[in-house]
C-alpha cells in the first residue's frame, strides 16, 4: 500500500489581499443607507 | 486570527450600528415610554358602543391645547361625531387618539402626517400626536376592508 503524501497546507496571509475597493464599496453601501435613514427621520420629525 | 485591517473596520462599524439602534429602542421604550399603538387594551367588538370612551365619538378638549379624539371605525365608515365628517384641530394641539372598529380589520393612516395605525376588533387603539403645520389631511384606511374600502374617509382640518 502507497503511503499517503504529506502536503504542507498553505496558510492564507489575508494582510496581503488587495481590499481597497471592498472598503470603498462599503463605506458606499454605508452612506446610502446612512443618507436613506436620516431622510426619512427628517421626515417624522418635521411632519 | 488573522484577518485584514479593512474587514476590522466594517466589522466594527456594522456591530456599532447594530449595537446604537438596539440601544434606541431600549430608550425608546423603557425610558420615554413608547408602546406599540394598540398594547392590549381590549373591549367587547360588539359592544363598542356601551363602552365609556366610544359613546359619543368626536373632538373633546380635555386640557390646554390638548385633546381627546374618538373615533369608531366600521365597515365603510369613520363615526368622528359630526355628519360631514370633518374635524377642526388647531395648529400646535396635542391630539391624544383613541380608535377602535366594530367589526373587520381597517387601517387608520392621516395621510401626510405620522398617524398611522392598525384597528383590530376587541382592541383600542391610542396615538398621540401633535399637529404642527396648518392644512388639509385625510384620514384613510389603509387595510383592505372591503368592497366600499375605497370610500371610507374622513377628514382633518388643522387650522391656525
Amino acid at each position: 500500500m502507497a503511503k499517503p503524501v504529506e502536503k504542507e497546507q498553505q496558510v492564507e496571509q489575508h494582510d496581503n489581499y488587495d481590499l481597497r475597493g471592498t472598503l470603498f464599496s462599503v463605506i458606499i453601501l454605508a452612506a446610502i443607507i446612512l443618507i436613506s435613514w436620516l431622510g426619512v427621520w427628517y421626515l417624522f420629525i418635521s411632519r | 486570527m488573522n484577518m485584514h485591517k479593512y474587514e476590522k473596520i466594517w466589522l466594527y462599524l456594522g456591530s456599532a450600528t447594530l449595537l446604537f439602534f438596539l440601544i434606541v429602542v431600549g430608550v425608546s421604550a423603557f425610558y420615554m415610554g413608547n408602546q406599540p399603538p394598540s398594547c392590549a387594551v381590549t373591549l367587547d367588538p360588539e359592544k363598542v358602543r356601551d363602552h365609556e370612551l366610544f359613546k359619543e365619538p368626536g373632538l373633546k378638549q380635555i386640557g390646554e391645547n390638548e385633546y381627546q379624539l374618538t373615533i369608531v371605525a366600521s365597515a365603510f365608515n369613520y363615526d368622528v361625531g359630526t355628519d360631514d365628517k370633518v374635524i377642526e384641530v388647531p395648529k400646535g394641539a396635542t391630539v391624544h387618539i383613541s380608535s377602535t372598529t366594530t367589526d373587520v380589520i381597517h387601517g387608520f393612516e392621516i395621510a401626510g402626517t405620522n398617524v398611522n395605525m392598525m384597528l383590530e376588533p376587541g382592541y383600542i387603539s391610542t396615538l398621540t400626536n401633535t399637529f404642527k403645520n396648518a392644512g388639509t389631511y385625510t384620514l384613510v384606511c389603509n387595510e383592505y376592508c372591503g368592497v366600499g374600502h375605497h370610500m371610507m374617509a374622513a377628514t382633518i382640518e388643522v387650522v391656525e
